[in-house]
């Protein structure tokens, strides 16, 4: 017998899966335009700090000028609420990536392996996968982690004598670079989720979950 | 102390709540938040706190959150007047002698229907005390237990390739292990619905900075290659854990890091060690952040939500209204 549908309450759905998608890159860019700060504020001290020529100075401080510039002209949008295009934020991203890469390469003194700036990676890849979905976030991070082994191998700081030693510190580095990445992306999902049941007014996870487990033990009492 | 700091919150949540679902009336919502508050604290559960409030702010003096409907033309009935005389046309409200009210058991349990109150931002120090499960910790730790799950594998790999000696290879193994055991137990009550309470959460993330940190100190400090890990650890529990937590955790890792590193390392080796130091920061505040961002969408969520429902449940001069723009300003 077929059972009677239930009526149901017309409820109004209040996002399209469009307008969650844009408000994700809107509201997220936030992430990213702080993680580039920081990029910046460091980059900038470093070269202060450790630049003992003028010649040297004045050759490296421009690029981070560059991407001051960007970002005063990326977070001011975001201040005045004018949605970026997606392409623009991606673009700067790898903007990013481009920039610390070129650290790692240029940097006076040490390169490759050898540079310790490596970890201006990590805040960036975490950032970004906080706003784009799976497919993008994972080709970001693949992005940032061929651009980092890459460096390091044709500079030709990796060495395989003495037991790979300094094969096992790049796949370290690297495994943290992908599980930035990884993170930052199965948190944002997490997210998403609990955005899309606020909207749809249905019970977070949470009390479905405690639901189920007081219906449970009312069976078994 | 705690129990006071619990009530406190629990009202700031209520008044929120009552901003945000009842009408945006400050004192009467104040009103409305205490009276829930107090219900609560004495044991009452959600729904009737919520009513509660309703009432409390209904009956608070000024303007009524749901006005008679402006296209019934009624003059004042006398009270107790023909019941019949005292519908609105649509027939879905009636005058009660003081004010419009939903005609009929139905149409008032939907249109009083209680909401969800806004998540809440962060529950602050209290967490320590509270003994509870927070939500925002419930959803965070998964991606905890999966970062633990990424240093352990990582590490154990790691620590058998090329040892360095027997004591080192030793005190990794031990310290990974016992981090396995503890997040296996973790990740176990997640998958059977039994997520472990704050406190639990909160010193496994401690005894994952510890493992790190003594990990970095038996490599030598600053050489050592292992402070990567740092940034995993910090990243779960700065999407996880209040952002008071966060800073304080993340500063604990700085200072304590920041001097193993500095008294380990040539002064030609400082700018690294800031900015180290500062991207383990930078971790920290963009996960803060965005956990912030998504607490108030959600929130903005629940409350177009609840309008959208009430406008459904309006008079029919005010159902014609499109729902607010969830917008991109």
């Amino acid at each position: 017998m077929a059972q009677q549908p239930v009526a149901q309450p017309q409820v109004r759905e209040v996002r399209s899966h469009q307008q969650a998608a844009l408000e994700d890159v809107f509201f997220g860019q936030s992430v990213i335009l702080w993680a580039r700060w920081s990029v910046i504020l460091a980059g900038a001290v470093l070269v202060l700090w450790t630049s003992t020529t003028v010649q040297q100075l004045t050759r490296t401080f421009p690029f981070f000028l560059v991407l001051m510039a960007m970002n005063f002209f990326l977070h001011g949008r975001y201040v005045m609420g004018s949605p970026l295009n997606r392409s623009v934020v991606v673009a700067a991203s790898i903007a990013d990536l481009l920039l610390i890469t070129a650290i790692v390469v240029f940097w006076p003194g040490s390169v490759g392996l050898k540079n310790q700036f490596f970890v201006l990676y990590y805040p960036v890849v975490f950032a970004f996968a906080l706003v784009f979905p799976r497919a993008i976030e994972a080709a970001y991070t693949a992005l940032a982690i061929l651009a980092y082994a890459t460096a390091c191998f044709v500079l030709g700081t990796v060495s395989f004598a003495n037991g790979a030693l300094d094969l096992k510190v790049l796949l370290m580095r690297l495994i943290v670079i992908a599980a930035m990445g990884f993170l930052g992306n199965y948190y944002f999902r997490i997210q998403r989720d609990r955005l899309r049941r606020a909207s749809q007014g249905t019970p977070s996870a949470l009390d479905e979950l405690k639901a189920s487990l007081q219906r449970t033990a009312h069976v078994r009492s | 102390m705690a129990m006071d700091d619990n009530g406190v919150d629990r009202e700031e949540e209520w008044f929120k709540w009552a901003m945000s679902a009842l009408g945006g009336d400050e004192p009467k919502s104040r009103v409305a938040a205490r009276a829930a508050a107090a219900v609560q604290a004495a044991g009452a559960g959600f729904n009737a706190a919520a009513a509660t409030a309703r009432v409390a702010y209904a009956e608070s003096e000024g303007v009524r959150r749901r006005e008679a409907p402006a296209a019934v033309a009624m003059s004042e009935p006398e009270p107790g007047g023909d019941s019949d005389a005292l519908l609105s046309p649509d027939g879905m409200w009636r005058w009660d002698g003081r004010r419009w009210v939903a005609s009929d058991n139905t149409h008032s349990s939907a249109a009083q229907a209680p909401v969800k109150p806004p998540p809440a931002p962060s529950h602050g120090l209290s967490s320590w005390v509270s003994g509870a499960t927070t939500e925002d910790l419930f959803y965070g730790q998964a991606v905890i237990v999966w970062a633990r799950w990424i240093l352990i594998a990582t590490g154990l790999v790691l620590s058998f390739w090329d040892p360095q000696s027997l004591s080192l290879l030793q005190i990794q193994l031990a310290a990974i292990i016992a981090l396995a055991f503890g997040n296996f137990y973790l990740h176990v009550q997640l998958l059977r619905g039994h997520p472990a309470i704050d406190r639990v959460v909160f010193a496994a993330s401690a005894a994952d900075l510890a493992v790190v940190t003594t990990l970095v100190i038996a490599q030598g400090g600053y050489s050592s290659p292992v402070f990567v890990f740092y940034f995993a650890a910090v990243l779960g529990l700065s999407v996880a854990f209040p952002a008071v937590l966060t800073a304080i955790y993340t500063s604990a890792v700085v200072v304590v890091y920041g001097v193993v590193s500095v008294s380990t390392a040539d002064s030609a080796d400082y700018p690294a060690v800031f900015t180290r130091l500062l991207m383990i920061a930078a971790i920290a505040v963009c996960g803060a952040l965005f956990a912030r961002s998504e607490s108030h969408r959600r929130a903005d969520a629940i409350r177009l939500h609840e309008d959208a429902s009430s406008d459904f449940n309006l008079p029919s001069a005010a159902r014609d209204r499109d729902p607010a723009p969830a917008g991109v300003a």
